[in-house]
């Protein structure tokens, strides 16, 4: 029986190795490559850092509406009935399974100025693709979900009897949220702002379609890709790297506090 | 140990409940609760199995659950009442409900958590009741520390105090001591009756511990399957039984069809012939196959049967009640109650002395369960392993079965037996 085992663990961990490499080498590349040159000539640049200043401009406003919206749709699906709470997420998981080129499409048939939305907003004057709020639909569409998820999760997790402990010591509904839930399921909450952050932060796809310019980083690194190929598109590649692993960072943390603060959820958490 | 009840003055009055809930599954009735009681102020045990309904009948006098009829009230106060469509929110309930899982807040410092009902109290009051309800239960020195830092113990006495600082008129105890030792719970019992003493309030204590019941309240009502079984003081529910059921549940092992056949005035017995019992008494509940008690108990059982086809009528005598003769009754005897005898013995002053063979004996820990086949009859009886050494109990051995007639309970499937 031991000798089934290890060859089947020996197995295992080569297939698994051939994964991680190609995720993993492709990075260490990079890393191995850039030279502290290149980035002071991209950040000498005027179009580098427009691209950086309206990368992180349109990303915050999408992740402050995301929040705004995506948290208590969250709390209201997680206490919704099963079929429901089955369709709810289904809506909200489509934006990820889609390409982002066919969001990108969708948005623009409804945003559009011949779209449906578009059209009553053109007649008002406000123009949603092209500029700014297009940039920031698109984010909205790609990351949403990230944080509706995350927050689902986190309001899901939550034992039903703390909220009915604090109803019977005298809460408001509203109260029990403020106290007890939102609390309890912050960790969980701050964790999916992250992910939808940096999910904004990378938005090509759609951001392709519904506002070519003006350039975010992800679509400015293709145009120095295209102009001057590899080496053009280092420095700003770094950049998105570096967010990347901050924000992952912060992800993890929050889920640790999580599990570490709350571990106590459950009486049979005590010793 | 006759407990007496104190007598509460004061206004606080009875929690009377009267509920229906129905459960489904798919449209089938899974389950219904059933029942109308009143609590008086002092603790009053809620017993039963799992599954029995506690905890829907406390979520249901809570306001966490609905029933589709009926009415809960606390002394003048009515919190539901489904004639009148009044339902009142748990929080306007002013109930203090310590659940199962304690619920503690996780976050929370001890004393935040106590102080958690009395946000929208003036703050110097509000230390000082917090002050006072954390000494009587003897935690003040936990205050600053987090759920998870306590002890199982010590998160039960917050879990206490949180609900008894509010002043409630009335508390709900879902299994509060469940998996703490003997010592921890004498101390917190004692402190929950201290402090309601002072104050009488109703008191439901959910439980399905036995001791417990015994140790702690003065009333008790029996629920079983969603309706009430049995009311009264905890002595008399559990250790006389008048309903088969109640009986299993208060851990009688021994349950058989008997017919009355003569009624003794002057000695204040009756005699019933028992008949062999359809059903075999569960002994072992995990026999392997091919293990050496599996082959003594398939002899066993041969016997049993072959004993079953030739049985003479077991009669025992039991104590006079007022059942006509000739009504089929079922007897209860505790196999604790049994007596063996390695040889006749005389000058006793038990009625029932009964010849049989042993059929099979298991030991657990301290105690050996020997199942005694007299006459068809087989009995369960719960002795020493000391007591197996001295007499030389083996299978097949003949040995002598004594019961006195006070140990044998008549207990009625439907209704109470006098």
């Amino acid at each position: 029986m031991n000798r089934r085992v290890n060859a089947a663990w020996i197995i295992f961990a080569l297939l698994g190795f051939l994964l991680l490499l190609e995720l993993v080498l492709p990075l260490v590349n990079l890393l191995g490559q850039v030279r502290s040159a290149d980035i002071r000539d991209a950040l000498a640049d005027a179009g580098t850092r427009d691209a950086i200043r309206i990368s992180l401009e349109t990303s915050l406003v999408s992740t402050a509406l995301m929040t705004l919206l995506g948290v208590p749709l969250a709390c209201v699906l997680a206490r919704a009935s099963r079929p429901w709470r089955r369709i709810g997420m289904g809506l909200i998981l489509l934006p990820l399974v889609m390409p982002p080129l066919v969001g990108g499409v969708l948005l623009l048939l409804l945003f559009g100025p011949y779209g449906l939305l578009g059209r009553v907003f053109a007649s008002a004057g406000i123009v949603l693709t092209g500029n700014f709020a297009g940039i920031v639909l698109s984010q909205i569409f790609a990351a949403g979900p990230f944080v509706v998820v995350a927050s689902y999760s986190a309001f899901r997790s939550l034992n039903p009897r703390l909220e009915q402990a604090a109803a019977l010591l005298g809460d408001s509904a509203w109260e029990t949220f403020r106290r007890i839930s939102l609390p309890l399921a912050w960790p969980g909450i701050a964790a999916g702002i992250a992910l939808g952050w940096i999910r904004a932060l990378g938005e090509f796809g759609a951001t392709l379609v519904m506002a070519y310019s003006p350039h975010t980083v992800p679509i400015y690194l293709w145009v120095q890709f295209q102009a001057e190929g590899l080496r053009g598109a280092f420095p700003l590649a770094l950049f998105l790297l570096a967010t990347a692993v901050a924000a992952l960072g912060a992800a993890y943390l929050l889920e640790r506090l999580a599990d570490d603060e709350f571990r106590g959820v459950l009486r049979g958490a005590a010793k | 140990m006759m407990k007496t009840e104190a007598h509460y003055e004061g206004r606080n009055g009875d929690l009377a409940v009267r509920v229906r809930k129905t459960y489904r599954e798919r449209r089938a009735i899974v389950f219904t609760l059933d029942a109308d009681f009143a609590v008086s102020p002092g603790v009053t045990i809620l017993f039963g199995a799992s599954g029995a309904g506690k905890t829907t009948l406390l979520q249901c006098i809570a306001g966490l659950a609905t029933p589709e009829t009926g009415r809960i009230a606390c002394g003048e106060e009515i919190w539901f009442d489904a004639e009148t469509r009044i339902r009142r929110d748990p929080a306007e309930r002013k109930l203090g409900f310590v659940f199962q899982d304690l619920a503690l807040f996780p976050h929370l410092t001890a004393e935040e958590n106590i102080s958690y009902g009395l946000r929208r109290m003036d703050a110097g009051e509000r230390a000082v009741r917090v002050d006072r309800v954390l000494q009587s239960l003897r935690i003040g020195h936990l205050r600053r520390r987090k759920p998870r830092e306590i002890s199982g113990g010590e998160q039960q006495r917050v879990a206490l105090a949180r609900s008894l600082v509010t002043e409630p008129r009335a508390l709900l105890l879902d299994e509060p001591l469940a998996s703490l030792d003997a010592e921890v719970k004498a101390g917190i019992v004692d402190d929950l009756r201290a402090w309601n003493a002072a104050r009488g309030i109703p008191i439901l204590y959910v439980t399905h511990d036995r001791e417990e019941a015994f140790a702690l309240g003065t009333r008790m009502i029996l629920l079983e399957s969603g309706r009430i079984a049995a009311q009264g003081a905890p002595a008399d529910v559990l250790d006389a039984p008048r309903r088969e059921t109640v009986a299993r549940l208060a851990g009688f092992e021994n349950i058989f069809d008997a017919e009355i056949t003569a009624a003794h005035e002057a000695n204040g017995t009756m005699t019933c012939r028992l008949r062999a019992d359809e059903a075999r008494p569960a002994l072992l509940s995990n026999v392997l196959p091919g293990t050496p008690s599996d082959a003594a108990s398939s002899m066993a059982l041969e016997a049993w049967d072959n004993s079953r086809a030739m049985s003479r009528p077991v009669a025992l005598e039991v104590p006079l009640t007022r059942v006509p003769a000739g009504q089929s009754i079922r007897v209860a005897i505790r196999a604790g109650d049994i007596l063996l005898a390695g040889i006749r013995p005389e000058k006793l002053s038990a009625r029932n002395v009964l010849p049989g063979h042993v059929e099979e004996i298991v030991r657990t820990g301290a105690r050996v369960a020997v199942r005694v086949n007299c006459g068809g009859v087989c009995f369960l009886a719960h002795v020493t392993p000391a007591a197996v050494e001295s007499l030389n109990l083996r299978v097949n051995c003949e040995t002598w079965l004594i019961v006195k007639s006070y140990s044998c309970h008549l207990v009625g499937s439907a209704g109470a037996l006098g």
